[in-house]
């Protein structure tokens, strides 16, 4: 196992491949912030003044994690941050499942004619929290992951 | 997890926020940095007056229309009377009144303003039907993004939501401009 983890080649798969879903979440967001500021109200869960602030910063820290991801600049920040932010998302998709609320993740699309299942949204955000981990103790180095 | 990298993550936090308050300034689609969202029950309908008809343009609710209020580019008319206006409107509205013999303000409106501008037409609520009239006139006229907030001015307050008054300066306030040249 411990050879997985501190496989250079693995783990730069791994960086990509996070890389890339950040990178591509944050981009709808930050050109249409209304639209995700929407989808985040939907769950009520943060008051409606501070909705706003969030869903014009929340995008812009995953493009940035995805771009530490990606070149390795600040790498372990990085990877701890995509680990703190799959938290939150499940956090909250859980608590809108409690709370019985008819809402779309907001995840990838703030179209709310795009209905999923926010159960499925849990389990993806669940395996990616799995599949970040080991981001956070790899001994790997290389391709400019440079950080301890 | 050591303190190098968890500075670093406060860094990136800081970092992405300051690039959330830059993109607000550039993103014409970006909202306020205050949102206005009612607390609405689950049951949040849109309320339709007794005279509707079929093909009018879309009644909305409350929540829809603090939606729209957050949506930048949306437009609010007014269709009460000039004095109602003035007394306190939804934040931002320009005011037709519907009721008058002057039709100049809503002429200059109509050529003013491009066919496919998002619109939200509310008067004082229930005992008001001037929004439905009026949303049907603009809708006759081309008008493509009409829609009627029937729970109106009386909703609006009730949610506390933001309100002008006429002694404000707002922006987009050309069609209020009254040039009677009364007093």
């Amino acid at each position: 196992m411990r050879k997985l983890l501190d496989n250079p080649q693995f783990i730069l798969v791994l960086r990509i491949v996070f890389a890339g879903i950040f990178l591509f979440a944050a981009f709808g967001k930050i050109i249409d912030p209304a639209a995700f500021a929407k989808s985040i109200n939907n769950y009520h869960i943060v008051p409606g003044s501070l909705v706003n602030i969030f869903a014009l910063t929340l995008p812009w820290v995953e493009a940035l994690v995805g771009i530490g991801l990606l070149t390795g600049i600040w790498g372990r920040a990085s990877a701890w941050l995509t680990q703190l932010m799959l938290i939150m998302f499940t956090i909250a998709l859980l608590i809108a499942i409690s709370n019985g609320v008819n809402i779309t993740c907001g995840c990838f699309s703030q179209n709310p004619e795009v209905k999923g299942s926010l159960t499925m949204d849990v389990v993806r955000d669940i395996a990616m929290m799995i599949f970040v981990t080991p981001l956070l103790i790899t001994k790997a180095r290389g391709f400019c992951w440079t950080e301890e | 997890m050591s303190a190098k990298t968890i500075i670093r993550m406060v860094f990136i936090i800081l970092i992405g926020s300051a690039l959330g308050v830059v993109n607000k300034f550039v993103n014409p689609k970006a909202p306020g940095f205050i949102g206005y969202y009612p607390v609405i029950s689950a049951t949040d309908t849109a309320k339709i007056p007794e005279a509707a008809d079929e093909g009018d343009p879309p009644y909305i609710s409350i929540g829809e229309a603090a939606d729209f209020f957050n949506t930048p580019g949306v437009l609010f008319v007014d269709a009460r009377d000039e004095w109602d206006y003035n007394e306190g409107h939804i934040r931002g509205a320009v005011n037709i009144p519907f009721e008058t013999d002057d039709e100049t303000i809503l002429e200059n409106f109509m050529a003013e303003t491009p066919k496919d501008q998002p619109l939200v037409v509310y008067c004082n609520g229930a005992d008001c039907d001037l929004s439905l009239y009026l949303g049907r006139t603009l809708a006759a006229e081309g008008f493509t993004g009409v829609n009627i907030f029937f729970g109106g001015w009386t909703d609006w307050q009730l949610q506390e939501l933001p309100f002008g008054k006429s002694s404000e300066s707002e922006s987009g306030d050309a069609a209020n401009q009254d040039s009677g040249g009364d007093n």
